[in-house]
């Protein structure tokens, strides 16, 4: 993961970006520091502050992120980078890029002025200055955008809120987002500590919910509830599910889909529940990845409609997934 | 040793997986005769180019190919290779022998096979066991061990008749190359299947070369594998 911290002279950047480094040092992340000055010294001050000279200061501070990325170890930039190619272009070399623009106003620019770059300036003793006679290309589409005048402190809580891995997957619709699961960022090592929180606060919001012990009987549930144990059945529910992120209620008797009318999320709650019943004699991977997703998919729905559901299974399902979950990564 | 001249093209995207099929097709001079340039898709516009010390990821494709002078490039502006025009002119091609790198999730429509063509893909899985999507992963969980396998394509998913398979110890392999697995692992082990089975066709007739492999249809596919077991294949001991 490469944070990418842009500001001009005297914005607070390298502050910021040192503070972050060291507070994700703390949380025992791999991470390194880098900031524009640093790498022109280990190149021996061979470059100066032309335009052109700028760029090639910015590549080499990009080669050096593609090699600590590439080995997994995080990256903060501090940088006055103004090339908003090379801005695009990062977002698709790296692991992960957030781009965040420390947009400090000009008086307090003028006011710290700590290296008296834009003292210097006016009093024509030096050039090439960005914001000054070099045009400052803003960030068009940073992920953050801070205020300089902000204290370090809150802009590093706002920094890490946002970086902060989150088990998106029971947050999306899978029949709309038909590509949820393909390239899944699942790099960081807290990935799974991340997911079981999501299913935590899902937990605590059924827990709140009104219980409902009926529910609307369909063909598809007579079906499972009989036919739970036979391994076929389950499976071509599941493949059914993969390939048409949907459960329907009709099926001819070899599960073809007969009539293209889809069930409740109730159904989908006791389709699971009859899946869960299944993998508890039976792993299979293929099964479990289905399970996953069909549940994925109910807590999408919990998350977002208040109404009543059956609670008693619907906690049984998660709580069993959990264990399972467990099961397959303590499995020799 | 004789050698056969065969020639061959390429349907292609610009994809890491193109890239890495390039970057040794270079290496070991076996040019295809032209490649079938199509765009992304959805899905291949996701993807990561990230430097690394396994192909050159960074320039972009056609750059590569016009400073070669050696291949042919048609462009086709539509990103899926099951378009009528993309099939014409693989239909209207001298050559019978195409490598596929087209973008990620695609199957070969029909007609494709109507007048004796023949297509090379690199399945990422043992066959017939894993077919599907991102089967390594579950092979990882299963057996603990990646493996690629080059195979003509049929019109049903990964059922044609494999030719050569390489299969690799992932407790060998480090965390980070473990979590490039989809943007560079596995485009770089392909691009070596590939390679290998290139110069198996370039000493022997195709059809001889092929030391059919029962693929048995009855194993059922993979999907997509959910996030929650690709962590646990990531970082699973």
């Amino acid at each position: 993961m490469i944070i990418w911290i842009i500001g001009l002279a005297g914005s607070g950047k390298t502050t910021l970006g040192k503070a972050l480094y060291q507070k994700m040092e703390e949380s025992n992340q791999k991470v390194c520091f880098v900031d524009g000055d640093s790498i022109r010294r280990a190149f021996n001050n061979d470059l100066g502050f032309s335009n052109k000279d700028r760029k090639i200061n910015a590549d080499r501070i990009i080669s050096f992120c593609k090699i600590l990325d590439l080995q997994n170890i995080n990256v903060v930039v501090s940088i006055l980078h103004n090339f908003p190619d090379q801005r695009l272009k990062n977002k698709s070399i790296f692991s992960k890029y957030f781009e965040i623009f420390l947009d400090t106003p000009r008086k307090t620019l003028f006011k710290r002025d700590q290296k008296k770059i834009y003292s210097r300036f006016k009093k024509n003793q030096i050039k090439n200055v960005v914001g000054l006679d070099i045009e400052f290309k803003k960030p068009s589409q940073p992920n953050i955008t801070l205020n300089g005048n902000t204290s370090t402190k809150i802009n590093i809580k706002k920094i890490l809120g946002f970086i902060k891995d989150k088990y998106i997957y029971d947050k999306s619709d899978y029949r709309i987002n038909k590509e949820l699961y393909f390239y899944s960022d699942v790099k960081e090592s807290n990935f799974l500590q991340n997911f079981y929180e999501s299913r935590n606060l899902i937990t605590k919001k059924i827990k709140k919910l009104k219980n409902r012990n009926n529910y609307e009987e369909s063909d598809i549930l007579e079906y499972i509830s009989k036919n739970y144990k036979n391994k076929k059945i389950i499976k071509n529910l599941c493949i059914s599910y993969e390939k048409n992120r949907k459960i329907y209620s009709s099926f001819y008797e070899n599960w073809k889909v007969l009539k293209k009318k889809e069930v409740d999320i109730d159904n989908y709650i006791f389709v699971s529940y009859y899946i869960s019943k299944f993998l508890k004699k039976n792993l299979s991977l293929q099964i479990l990845n289905a399970f996953l997703k069909i549940n994925d998919f109910i807590c999408f729905n919990i998350l977002n409609k208040k109404r009543s559901i059956n609670k008693k299974i619907l906690l049984n399902i998660l709580d069993f997934e959990k264990s399972l979950i467990k099961k397959v990564y303590e499995k020799k | 040793m004789k050698k056969n001249n065969f020639t061959f093209n390429l349907i292609a995207s610009d994809t890491p997986r193109t890239r890495a099929y390039i970057d040794q097709m270079i290496k070991n001079e076996l040019f295809p005769k032209k490649i079938i340039l199509l765009k992304k898709n959805s899905i291949a516009e996701k993807l990561k180019f990230r430097a690394n010390p396994y192909f050159d990821n960074e320039t972009e494709l056609v750059d590569k190919i016009l400073k070669l002078k050696k291949i042919k490039i048609e462009r086709i502006n539509v990103n899926t290779s099951n378009d009528m025009r993309c099939l014409k002119n693989v239909m209207s091609s001298k050559e019978s022998f195409f490598i596929f790198s087209s973008n990620p999730g695609e199957i070969l429509r029909k007609e494709y096979f109507d007048k004796g063509k023949i297509y090379l893909h690199v399945h990422p899985g043992k066959l017939p066991n894993f077919k599907g999507s991102t089967p390594y992963y579950y092979e990882i969980l299963k057996d603990k061990k990646i493996t690629f396998t080059s195979l003509f394509m049929s019109y049903k998913l990964d059922q044609g008749k494999v030719i050569f398979s390489k299969s690799f110890n992932t407790h060998k392999l480090k965390y980070y190359d473990r979590m490039a697995l989809d943007d560079i692992l596995d485009p770089y082990l392909r691009s070596l299947v590939l390679i290998e089975t290139l110069k198996k066709f370039k000493v022997k007739n195709i059809k001889n070369a092929i030391s059919v492999k029962k693929n048995n249809k009855d194993y059922s596919n993979y999907f997509v594998i959910h996030p929650v077991l690709k962590n646990i294949a990531i970082y699973k001991k």
